[in-house]
C-alpha cells in the first residue's frame, strides 16, 4: 500500500513511467490519467479526468472482477489480475489497432485518509509471444523425442527379434554341423581306403570348419551396438583383460590414467583381440604399451609391441572380415566396435620392430576423470 | 517462548478458519471441484525452525509460494504454498491449457500470482473484517524453492525470536492438487490479536 501525506497527490513523475498509471477514487472516479495510457487509448488526462473507470471499461464491472476490487477500498490488499486470465481488462492498443497484452496490478493508495486505487498497467505482449514460442518450440522437441523413443523401441525391438532368429538358426546349424562333422569323422574310420575319398573327406571337414568359426562369429557380432554406448575408463578396461587372458610374461604398461572414452560397452572385446593378437603372431615380444597423445584429429590411443609386427601388404586386410583365416575375427570385430562411437583404428608400425596401433577418438568422444597427468601402470 | 493459552489457541483457531474457509470458497469458485480442508494448526515455534534447511513443515524440494507481508496492530505474513506440481497442474486446469510436462513459465507464475493474490485477499480481507483492523500490506511476490529458504528470505518482516505458525493444508479433490495456506504473526502482535478477539467475542 502506498501511503502519503502531501497535500497534493505527487501524481505529476507518474507521466515518466513508460506503463499506464490511472488513479481511481473511491467511487471509481479517475483522478489521474497518465500519459502513456493517453498514447496507449487515445483519450487524453482531460477527457479522462472525472469520468468513471468502471463505466469507460465494462470488463472490469464483471462480478469475478469487481468484487474482488471493491475489497480494496474496504481496507484489502493489492489485487492483481495476470495477463493469461484477462489479457485485455482495459483494452489498450498499439498503433496498427491490435490489442496489447496486459497485466494489471490495484494498489491501494491513501492520501489524507482517503483511500483511492493506483491502476499498473504493464504491457507484457512481447514477454506473452516469446513465452509461446518457447511453449511451441517445447512441443515441437517433446514431439520429436516422442518419435525418437518410438522408434528406438521399434529398432530395439526389431533388433531382439533378429537375434533371436540369428540364435535359433545358428543353434540349429550347429547342430547340423555337429552331426555333418560326426558322420565325415565315421566315414574317414572306415575300411575304405581310396586316397581321392580321403582327401574329399578332408576337404569336406575344413569345409565343416570353416562354417563353424563364420557361424561363432555371428554371435559376437551380433551383440555390437546392441546396448548404448557409454563412458568407460580406458586402463580399468584393459586392466580387466588380465583376469581372463594369460600374458604368458609379458609386461602391459598402460599410462592412460583417467582417460575416458565413449564406446560400444564390447571396448573391452578390442583391447582383448589386440592382446590376444600380439600374444599369438609376436612370436618374441615381451613388452606391449599403452600411451596416448593428442592432435587435430582428437585422442590418440597408442598400443605398441615389440614383437615381430605385420607386414606391410597386410595392414589394412587386417580389419577385413575376409582376412579371418590369418588373425580370426578379432581385428574385424574390434573396428566395428569402435566405428559404433565414430573412433578408428589403423596399423602403422614398422615390420621387425613390432606391431603399433593407432585408435583414433574424435573430439567429444574422450575426456579426463582426473588431471591428465598420470603414472603409467605396469602389471 | 511465550505461553498461550488452549481457549486462545482456539480462537485464533477459529478467526484462521473463518479466512481459510472464505479463500476456499474462491477456490472452489475457480475450479468447480470441491475442496477439503484440514482443521488449522496453531503453534508457537522458533522462527529458526521454519528457517532451518530441510525442516520438516512443508515437504519437498520446490514449492512454489505466493507471500504477502502485512503489518498493522499485528504484523507478519501470509502465504500460500503449493508444491511445484500441483502448482503447475492448477494453473493448467485454470488456463484451460494441455501439455505433456508442464512447467512453471513467466505466463504461468503471473497466473498462478493472482491465483495466489485471491485466496490470500480472501484470507486477510476475513481476518481484518472480523476483527475490524486496519492493516498495511506489500505487493504480493512470488517465491520458487525450499520453505526454509523462503521463510528466510521474510527475515526482515519477522523481528521476534517467535513466531505463531497457522497452517492448514487443502486439497483440491478429484484433482488431487493440494497446497498449504501459511499465517506467521510475530509473537510481538499476539497481544493486540488476543484483545481484537476478545473485543470482537464480547460484541
Amino acid at each position: 500500500m502506498v501511503e502519503t501525506n502531501d497535500q497534493n497527490l505527487p501524481l505529476g513523475l507518474l507521466d515518466l513511467i513508460p506503463n499506464g498509471i490511472v488513479v481511481v477514487r473511491g467511487d471509481y472516479s479517475i483522478l489521474y490519467w497518465n500519459s502513456c495510457m493517453f498514447e496507449w487509448t487515445g483519450i487524453t488526462p482531460e477527457e479522462a479526468r472525472g469520468t468513471s473507470l468502471i463505466e469507460r471499461y465494462p470488463a472490469l464491472k464483471e462480478q469475478s472482477v469487481f468484487a474482488r476490487i471493491s475489497q480494496l477500498f474496504e481496507g484489502g490488499p493489492a489485487v492483481l489480475f495476470s495477463s493469461s486470465f484477462h489479457p485485455h481488462l482495459v483494452p489498450c492498443s498499439f498503433p496498427d489497432g491490435s490489442l496489447r497484452v496486459e497485466k494489471i496490478s490495484f494498489i491501494p493508495l491513501v492520501h489524507t485518509r482517503e483511500r483511492y486505487a493506483l491502476v499498473l498497467i504493464e504491457d507484457v505482449t512481447d514477454l506473452t509471444n516469446q513465452v509461446k514460442a518457447y511453449r511451441g518450440m517445447k512441443k515441437i522437441a517433446e514431439d520429436q523425442l516422442d518419435d525418437l523413443k518410438k522408434a528406438q523401441d521399434a529398432i530395439y525391438l526389431a533388433n531382439k527379434k533378429l537375434n533371436l532368429l540369428n540364435s535359433i538358426t545358428r543353434h540349429d546349424i550347429m547342430n547340423k554341423l555337429t552331426v555333418l562333422i560326426g558322420f565325415i569323422e565315421l566315414s574317414r574310420e572306415t575300411e575304405i581306403k581310396d586316397p581321392i575319398l580321403e582327401k574329399y573327406l578332408d576337404g569336406e571337414l575344413e569345409a565343416a570348419g570353416a562354417i563353424s568359426t563364420q557361424i561363432q562369429f555371428t554371435r559376437f557380432y551380433q551383440d555390437i551396438g546392441v546396448k548404448a554406448a557409454v563412458w568407460q575408463e580406458v586402463s580399468e578396461t584393459i586392466r580387466l583383460i588380465e583376469t581372463t587372458l594369460d600374458l604368458r610374461g609379458v609386461s602391459l604398461t598402460i599410462d592412460l590414467s583417467y582417460l575416458e572414452i565413449f564406446a560400444d560397452p564390447l571396448l573391452q572385446r578390442v583391447f582383448y583381440n589386440l592382446v590376444e593378437n600380439s600374444l599369438r603372431h609376436g612370436e618374441h615380444l615381451d613388452k606391449i604399451r599403452l600411451s596416448f597423445y593428442e592432435d587435430e584429429r582428437g585422442l590418440i590411443i597408442i598400443y605398441e609391441d615389440n614383437g615381430v609386427g605385420v607386414p606391410y601388404e597386410v595392414k589394412e586386410k587386417i580389419f577385413k572380415r575376409e582376412f579371418f583365416k590369418n588373425t580370426g575375427f578379432g581385428l574385424f570385430l574390434s573396428s566395428e566396435i569402435l566405428a559404433i562411437t565414430n573412433i578408428s583404428i589403423r596399423e602403422n608400425g614398422v615390420p621387425g620392430e613390432g606391431a603399433r596401433f593407432e585408435i583414433i577418438v574424435p573430439q567429444g568422444k574422450y575426456r579426463f576423470s582426473e588431471p591428465k597427468a598420470g603414472k603409467p601402470e605396469v602389471i | 517462548m511465550k505461553n498461550i493459552d488452549e481457549q486462545t489457541i482456539d480462537a485464533i483457531r477459529e478467526i484462521v478458519n473463518i479466512g481459510v474457509g472464505r479463500a476456499a470458497g474462491q477456490l472452489h469458485e475457480m475450479t468447480g471441484s470441491h475442496i477439503r480442508l484440514r482443521i488449522p494448526s496453531i503453534n508457537i515455534v522458533p522462527f529458526t525452525e521454519i528457517t532451518e534447511p530441510g525442516n520438516s513443515l512443508i515437504s519437498g524440494d520446490v514449492l512454489s509460494a505466493v507471500l504477502l507481508d502485512f503489518r498493522g496492530s499485528f504484523s507478519g505474513i501470509s502465504a500460500v504454498v503449493f508444491p511445484s506440481e500441483s502448482a503447475a497442474a492448477l494453473v493448467m486446469l485454470l488456463t484451460g491449457e494441455k501439455e505433456k510436462t508442464p512447467e512453471l513459465d513467466a505466463m504461468r507464475i503471473e497466473a498462478l500470482k493472482e491465483v495466489g493474490n485471491i485466496i490470500i485477499n480472501a484470507v486477510m480481507g476475513s481476518i481484518a473484517n472480523v476483527l475490524s483492523e486496519n492493516l498495511t500490506y506489500s505487493l504480493p511476490v512470488y517465491y520458487e524453492g525450499p520453505i526454509g529458504n523462503l521463510a528466510g528470505l521474510r527475515r526482515r518482516v519477522i523481528q521476534d525470536d517467535s513466531v505463531l505458525l497457522a497452517r492448514t493444508n487443502f486439497l483440491i479433490e478429484t484433482l488431487n492438487i493440494e497446497g498449504d495456506i501459511l499465517l506467521l504473526l510475530e509473537i510481538g502482535s499476539i497481544d493486540h490479536l488476543i484483545e481484537s478477539i476478545t473485543r470482537v467475542s464480547a460484541r
